[in-house]
């Protein structure tokens, strides 16, 4: 019984309503664990023996690399849905993930040069986690960029959850040759595994922290959605409708005013 | 004889238990983020033809790519012989040609090869075909003289006749054509007339796009998706 | 009824058959246009060749690097000549008739791709002889270079067969067939080129072949089906 009503907000028109409040939810929740995930990391959390104040930017670095790789894994389950269903909605999900995704993997990256600059006095290492998100920033590049080359919006969904179903499939290859490659080359010395030891507040804040990041990319992937979808369904009926039925609203809400060509 | 009509509002009755031949039912396409046509329904039984009109951009292109499985619609379902036709299935292949705005051929190799390679393709890949039947089928159409040249040594009409060839040696039961006559001197019209008129004597049907007159013995099912567009309800925004 | 018996119905189309069509049609093509061919393989040579000239041109660092440049001229040059598969038969219709015809569409795609690796890679394979003379490979080195890419570049065909066939038609061009295609063939470049680097430390290059080999086999069964969909997508 629970199921069957799921199913009813599988539709654009149906799900609409829903992702505005959800949106807000999820993005207060999001800034509260932000907030405590940060003090507990950077404030309560005690100084590393080894690495001083500097380790801190895994509060930052670790859970974005998490979130990059997690998103395209929950992409390709989106793009499964939409492949075999055909369905719209889970492909405007899968579309409005991914500039999430990228710029979780970009977040890592760049944290991951402050954090090996005082560690180990170089921006960059070919590290196997390191190189793995680099490849990975590349591959949802590579779904956003499809996306914006295909002008027929059924076309692109379909193109991408393909893109995005053959990425999956190689990120766990390319992350052990990767880590194959790297301890081939690299001595075990300058390594991301290299982590301080987990205090208890540590791991608390690097929780929160991830929470937090999970919390964010849903509302923002929600709020994207919401986009999409009056873009998407701006010739359908019930656009019209909700459209002449709250004029003050569909004024103030900067959703209901279709954008051409959404990432 | 059951009357072909296309109707704007979907409320056509489906006579599935002895439908044959080509019935689409409530079909709507879209191009893009435009809608082109909504509950679309007609029914082709055979030995007929629908002639389909309408001015640039109203949508006989999907709609003929539609039926053919080249192309998604929003809604609505084709159904042949009473079936939902299964888009991409080899029977399906057999029993349908299309013939788009791209030709479907090599300009690096001859007419006659040019038809061979198709014509295998066309009947399941047998293991050599004739040459002698490729050859008939050149001569019926006016081609034979220039079946050794390079096709793109061919005029664009010569090009269109080699389409015919292919529609008179390939044994489909319903073709889809869009703007088959295009560039088709008068005999090449004229011969295009006979063939679909020996087409629909046989017991085939076609949907042909065209915005010129056809010369065939069998009046055709009118479809004006420009005259149909105004009768559709305005669309919302 | 009758008279839609006169329509016999035509026996449908082995796989086999529509593979055997498919590839030599596309190889009696290729030999019509044997200077786009050719190119690719010049360019492959020409990117090699620019390496040295930008560093010094040390003997035993030259045979450090030469593998990887090897590969990454291989990679090139594929992607390259990937536009060949598709373009030209999107343009003419060729292709669309292809998606048409009474024939596994599978089959007719995998004899194409089939016919793509022999006038693309497999002249690579030979060329990349060439490579190693030009980087001072010994024997041994030279034998596993074109192992390596014997049995990559099917893999990496079919990785570029899909992708290319994704961006059909789309504005991107051969630079987001790059931007696709490169990330993908990561794992593809590491072992290709790391299988030549193991052999030249004594390790054997057992593993790294055969896991290419894996590779290749593993594109080649689910490629067709994936490459199928990708073009009857990219038709929509």
């Amino acid at each position: 019984m629970a199921a069957m009503n799921w199913f009813r907000f599988a539709s654009p028109a149906s799900f609409y309503p829903i992702a505005g409040p959800l949106t807000a939810v999820f993005g207060w929740v999001a800034v509260a664990l932000a907030v405590a995930g940060l003090y507990a990391g950077f404030v309560i959390a005690p100084t590393d023996a080894q690495q001083g104040e500097s380790y801190r930017i895994i509060f930052i670095h670790v859970p974005a690399a998490w979130m990059a790789m997690l998103i395209y894994v929950v992409i390709a389950f989106w793009s499964l849905f939409s492949l075999t269903l055909n369905a719209r909605l889970p492909a405007m999900m899968a579309q409005a993930l991914a500039p999430t995704g990228a710029m979780f993997a970009f977040i890592a990256l760049w944290t991951g040069a402050f954090w090996g600059r005082p560690t180990w006095g170089t921006y960059w290492v070919w590290d196997a986690r390191l190189t793995s998100t680099l490849v990975l920033l590349f591959l949802y590049l590579g779904l956003i960029a499809l996306r914006s080359a295909i002008d027929d919006p059924r076309r692109a969904d379909r193109a991408c959850a393909l893109l995005a179903l053959v990425g999956v499939v190689n990120v766990p290859i390319i992350y052990f040759s990767v880590r194959w490659w790297n301890t081939l080359h690299q001595g075990a010395t300058i390594s991301m595994t290299a982590a301080p030891k987990m205090a208890q507040t540590m791991l608390t804040a690097m929780l929160l922290m991830t929470f937090a990041a999970w919390s964010y990319a849903i509302a923002t992937a929600l709020h994207r959605v919401r986009t999409l979808i009056i873009e998407r369904e701006a010739l359908s009926d019930w656009v019209g409708r909700f459209i002449a039925e709250s004029p003050a609203k569909a004024a103030n809400d900067p959703a209901a005013a279709p954008r051409h060509g959404g990432v | 004889m059951t009357e072909a009509v296309a109707r704007p509002d979907p409320q056509w009755a489906f006579e599935s238990a002895e439908a044959s031949g080509l019935a689409v039912d409530g079909l709507a396409c879209s191009a893009g983020y435009r809608l082109l046509f909504k509950s679309l329904s007609f029914q082709l039984p055979p030995g007929q033809w629908l002639r389909l009109t309408g001015p640039n951009g109203s949508g006989k292109s999907t709609l003929i790519r539609a039926i053919a499985g080249l192309g998604r619609p929003a809604e609505g379902r084709v159904m042949w012989d009473g079936v939902a036709r299964q888009s991409g299935s080899t029977e399906w292949h057999s029993v349908m040609l299309y013939q788009g705005h791209a030709a479907g051929w090599k300009d690096a190799l001859s007419t006659r090869d040019n038809l061979v390679l198709q014509r295998a393709l066309d009947s399941g890949l047998p293991a050599e075909h004739a040459r002698s039947e490729v050859d008939a089928l050149l001569e019926r159409c006016g081609l034979l003289s220039r079946a050794n040249l390079s096709f793109q040594r061919l005029s664009a009409g010569q090009r269109h006749r080699l389409s015919l060839a292919r529609l008179a040696g390939a044994q489909r039961k319903l073709w889809l054509l869009d703007e088959p006559t295009t560039a088709l001197d008068s005999h090449g019209q004229a011969l295009f007339g006979r063939l679909l008129s020996e087409h629909l004597t046989q017991g085939g049907s076609a949907v042909i796009a065209t915005h010129q007159p056809i010369d065939c013995d069998r009046p055709p099912i009118e479809l004006d998706l420009g005259a149909r567009a105004g009768t559709m309800p305005a669309a919302a925004g | 009824m009758a008279a839609s018996s006169r329509y016999p119905a035509s026996p449908p189309a082995t796989a086999l058959a529509a593979l055997r069509w498919a590839c030599l049609r596309d190889l009696r093509l290729a030999l019509r246009s044997r200077g786009e061919v050719a190119l690719v393989l010049v360019f492959f040579v020409l990117v090699g060749s620019m390496f040295p000239l930008a560093m010094a041109p040390e003997a035993s660092l030259l045979r450090a690097i030469a593998p990887g440049i090897a590969w990454v001229s291989a990679l090139l040059a594929t992607l390259l000549s990937l536009p060949r598969l598709f373009s030209a038969d999107h343009a003419d219709g060729t292709l669309e008739q292809m998606l048409l015809a009474p024939a596994p569409l599978s089959a007719l795609l995998s004899g194409k791709v089939l016919a793509h690796w022999l006038t693309t890679s497999a002249p690579l394979v030979l060329l990349s002889a060439l490579s190693g003379l030009q980087f001072n490979l010994d024997g041994e080195g030279i034998a596993i270079l074109a192992a390596s890419l014997l049995l990559g570049t099917p893999l990496l065909t079919w990785l570029g067969a899909v992708s290319a066939a994704l961006a059909l038609g789309t504005r991107g061009g051969s630079t987001l067939l790059g931007l696709l295609v490169l990330p993908l063939a990561v794992p593809v470049l590491i072992f290709g080129a790391g299988s030549v680097e193991s052999a030249a430390a004594g390790l054997g290059a057992e593993a790294h072949l055969s896991l290419l080999a894996a590779g290749s086999i593993l594109a080649s069964m689910v490629g067709p089906a994936t490459l199928a969909l990708a073009v009857r997508i990219a038709h929509e």
